[in-house]
């Protein structure tokens, strides 16, 4: 039995404070800073001892970590293990890992709910992971003292080992765990310099490397419940159409089919296996209500946002008088950028196993949000919350769509059916048309350009879906409790909706657009609000997925039509902006910028987001048939304090990697409301033969810790088509890409 | 009844004649390390070696390896080709999500089986049925030149354990997870 327990007496000995910061030491009692040696009287509770929420030791000198944050391949299984280790005195190698259950202390202090996302890991977990290391390693060091009896202030810990140097005696942090787990937890913990770090900024092995080249990582389709069935879910390919009715007659005669019945999502299909299951799926014939389904095009929508892009919209930021400065100025420049639909293509489709039994459910689940699962499956089942466990698995990848819990509806909706095990398997059809897509974007820009080429005014109208306004509607469900009847929760839930939509400005749409860092004086950016109906949701970098293609291309066109070099344009416009600034000129250096060889060009883009800086120089050539390569990305990185540094650079090489699929081939089309891709034929993504050369460059800086995950993604589009600029004079204003020849 | 060689050992499995390879083996020999990416030929995490070339099993009939030689990650796992590319892997930190990587490992032993000393060039023809979808392209391409130059010269013996990262408590043990009732917990989770 592996399921993970964490004791509630553990978790009392750290409380969240008020306002989501942590107290060490509610439990109030003597402090570890000073020297005494304790003495308890206090009997032991168990011989196991659970420092806190993160740290368990046993005495078998076992030291088990309880990790949070969910691993999609941005390293968390290192990271957070190494802010931990560096304060423990410990190898991050000898530590346990387990997955954290679901419990109010490991909310993500980023969100108020225990989520990965918004590349929040190391950020949120930097000094909490750090005190608690700090605190488990004062608890043993006083543990030590106590069975020793000498003063706290003669030991020492390193290596997991406690040490007594004038009595030449040492012992394993296990050996201590019983007495220390029944200490008072330190009220005041202090934490090492930067100079004194072991760890932190130089740990480079990547501590999941291992398991994840033996075929023994477990990833969510990786669950085997003793008898479990497979179930297939077949959707309307209309978004919002309706089960009416089904045909089951030949789906049945499939051997080792178990049952067909209508869900929320459609209907599943289960059977003894995944293929039965799909091919009794393909064999079932569905009657669709569509009354309610989306019946456009990506094409009218796109030509609704341009009809909705010539009317004003609601303000998310303006300065000085851009309409007064565009009317006078003497060179004005327009253009629009758009940017389709895409999906986020992880590479494991989407899974779950449920477990549903008349007293409990158990989920088994690649789920960037378990901190929802509970209350999402408390509603379906009917069970109480603290009925529901929650198994966090591997993610083949996450990107955000992990962050939906449509999966995991679907499994626990078929196994509370069945009142069986059941492990939901969609092909990867189901996975790329049953997204929750990264909106489709418009925007319009005009820029005035005056004496001297400097930017006088700058207009940017965004008209794009608004994913908070999806996300109310979608997530609300979570937090009623299962009694509500669903009339009433979806009343309130759409209202909410509503207002969301009507009043508010989508942060999902403008940002990287309205903390636009160039220095001008008359700026104005709107947001317009539009909903074509299609599921949209958070994909990798989210707004600035499309807001720096926007921002970053028009700069350039700016800088171009001032008759200034763009990176020199952008330096300049920089000057109060110093960490922009930073990278740019550091890229620019590393890429040897305007010393590009024969035959190939540069482009250049800047742009911040989740809280780190990245300056992209891309090298591309583009071949007389319009066939475009690219030949190298130079990536600057300005992410505050850095903790693994090779992850970093795997991360920007990831981002951009990501940013360059959708640049390219990306494109999401709907056709009479159903998406017509299907697979990577037309949905293609990049391959190791079109993968550029990538060179990764980190500013050492003493600045909190920003972002890794998704900040590199965003600037690489316009880094790529303001070269093929350079290379062709073909403003490529539109995504994926298309070359004239 | 369809009998092969799986990983060294006879197998014999009673399925639909029709079933993928792929299936066969996850659902039916319960061996997980063999990945199901796209079901049509276009990802490569499928991909096994089949009396030891490189193959796509979601799109092989199980039918169609009677009498013949499967190997998957876990078979090879032993496998000096193997394991000097695991040990590359992991040098190179390679993985991210992992997803891809069974996959990505099998391609490149197929790809040093025959050619000791592959270019870049080989290495993109090879490896270009394998996706990854976390962009680890580059560190795969080091990854293999590494590995090629390690079984050249055979003296360099630095050993995996050297790289071997921490224990993954539920993360390679789900198989062995029981359902048991909530109640039988120890004090819970709210
Ligand atoms: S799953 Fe077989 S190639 Fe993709
Ligand atoms: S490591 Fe994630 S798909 Fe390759």
């Amino acid at each position: 039995m592996n399921t993970v327990v964490t004791s509630r007496r553990g978790f009392l000995k750290v409380g969240a404070a008020a306002g989501g910061g942590l107290l060490l030491g509610l439990s109030s009692g003597c402090s570890v800073s000073g020297s005494q040696t304790y003495k308890t009287g206090k009997p032991v509770a168990d011989d196991t001892a659970q420092l806190n929420a993160w740290l368990h030791v046993t005495p078998a000198n076992e030291l088990v970590f309880y990790l949070d944050k969910s691993e999609m391949g941005q390293g968390v299984t290192t990271g957070l293990p190494v802010l931990v280790a560096e304060e423990l005195e410990v190898d991050p190698a000898q530590l346990q890992l387990r997955m954290a259950p679901v419990d109010d202390i490991y909310k993500n202090t980023a969100f108020g709910m225990q989520l990965t996302g918004g590349s929040t890991s190391i950020s949120s977990s930097w000094e909490l992971l750090q005190k608690m290391g700090a605190a488990a390693r004062q608890l043993l060091l006083a543990a030590a003292a106590f069975e020793w009896q000498v003063e706290v202030a003669e030991l020492r810990a390193s290596d997991g080992l406690i040490h007594h140097d004038a009595s030449g005696r040492s012992a394993p942090y296990g050996e201590f765990a019983a007495i220390a787990s029944g200490l008072p937890v330190p009220e005041v913990v202090k934490l090492k310099d930067k100079k004194d770090h072991k760890l932190i900024g130089k740990y480079n092995h990547r501590l999941d490397a291992e398991v994840k080249t033996t075929g023994r990582a477990q990833f969510g389709v990786d669950t085997e419940v003793p008898g479990a069935a497979v179930a297939c879910v077949v959707r309307c390919p209309q978004f919002g159409g309706r089960v009416e009715g089904f045909t089951d007659t030949r789906a049945r005669q499939v051997a080792g089919l178990v049952d067909v019945f209508a869900i929320s999502t459609g209907v599943a299909v289960v059977a003894d296996g995944y293929w039965p299951a799909r091919k009794a799926a393909d064999l079932l014939e569905v009657d669709w209500n569509l009354a309610d389904a989306v019946r456009i095009g990506s094409d009218d929508m796109m030509a609704e946002a341009r009809r909705l892009g010539r009317e004003s919209g609601k303000t998310a930021r303006e300065e000085g008088e851009p309409e007064r400065a565009l009317a006078g100025a003497a060179t004005v420049v327009e253009a629009e950028y758009e940017l389709p639909y895409l999906a986020h293509a992880t590479m494991e489709p989407m899974n779950c196993t449920a477990a549903v039994t008349a007293e409990s459910c158990d989920i088994w689940a690649p789920t960037q949000l378990q901190g929802l699962v509970p209350g999402i499956a408390s509603a379906i089942t009917g069970l109480a919350k603290d009925r529901v466990r929650v198994h966090t698995t591997f993610l083949g990848g996450g990107f955000g769509r992990r962050a939906a819990l449509d999966f995991v509806v679907e499994a626990v909706e078929i196994s509370k059916h069945l009142q069986r095990p059941v492990k939901v398997i969609w092909s990867r059809e189901d996975d790329m048309q049953h997204d929750f897509y990264r909106p489709l974007a418009y925007h319009r820009l005009r820029g005035a350009i005056g004496e001297g080429g400097r930017p006088l005014a700058w207009q940017q109208r965004i008209v794009s879906p608004s994913i908070e306004g999806q996300t109310t509607a979608v997530m609300g469900t979570a937090f009623f409790p299962h009694w509500v009847p669903d009339g009433l929760r979806d009343g309130i839930l759409g209202s909410a909706r509503y207002l969301q939509e009507a009043l508010t400005v989508s942060r999902g749409a403008v940002e990287g657009a309205d903390d636009m860092p160039y220095a001008i004086d008359n700026l104005a950016i709107e947001y317009k609000q539009f909903n074509p109906g299609v599921p949209i949701g958070y994909w990798r970098s989210v707004g600035h997925s499309h807001t720096a293609f926007a921002v970053e291309s028009f700069i350039d066109e700016l800088a171009h039509a001032a008759g200034a070099d763009p990176f020199a344009y952008r330096r300049t416009l920089l000057a109060q902006a110093p960490r922009h600034r930073g990278v740019l000129e550091l890229a620019a250096d590393k890429a040897g910028w305007g010393r590009a060889a024969a035959g190939r060009y540069q482009g250049i883009a800047v742009h911040r987001s989740f809280g780190s800086y990245v300056a992209q120089v891309a090298e591309v050539s583009v071949a007389p048939g319009g066939k475009l390569h690219i030949h190298r990305v130079v990536c600057a990185l300005d992410c505050g304090r850095v903790v693994t540094p090779d992850i970093v650079v795997a991360q920007m090489e990831s981002g951009i990697v990501f940013g360059i699929s959708a640049a390219l081939y990306g494109a999401i089309d709907i056709d009479q409301g159903a998406v017509s891709q299907s697979n990577f034929h037309d949905y293609p993504v990049l391959r190791i033969n079109e993968s550029p050369q990538i060179e990764v460059y980190i500013v050492d800086s003493d600045e909190a810790p920003g972002g890794v995950g998704e900040p590199a993604t965003p600037p690489v589009a316009a880094a790529l088509t303001n070269a093929v600029y350079a290379a062709t004079g073909q403003r490529l204003r539109q995504l994926p890409v298309k070359l004239k020849a | 009844m369809i009998t092969f060689m799986f990983n060294g050992e006879r197998q014999q499995l009673d399925v639909a004649a029709d079933m993928p390879l792929l299936w066969a083996i996850r659902d039916h020999l319960k061996v997980n390390g063999t990945k199901f990416g796209c079901g049509k030929g276009l990802c490569g995490a499928c991909t096994v070696h089949l009396d030891g070339a490189p193959t796509r099993s979601c799109v092989l009939p199980v039918a169609a390896v009677a009498g013949r030689a499967v190997t998957t990650i876990e078979g090879a796992e032993h496998d000096p080709v193997m394991t000097a590319l695991r040990r590359a892997w992991i040098e190179y930190g390679v993985p991210q999500c992992g997803y891809c990587q069974s996959g990505q490992l099998m391609s490149a032993a197929a790809l040093l089986n025959g050619n000791s000393r592959p270019s870049d060039e080989d290495i993109d023809s090879a490896m270009s049925g394998n996706i990854c979808r976390c962009g680890t392209y580059s560190r795969i391409r080091k990854a293999i030149h590494r590995a090629a130059a390690t079984l050249a010269s055979p003296g360099d013996t630095a050993g995996i354990e050297q790289y071997a990262g921490a224990g993954f408590g539920n993360f390679v043990e789900l198989k062995a997870v029981a359902v048991a009732p909530a109640g039988a917990r120890e004090e819970g989770q709210s």
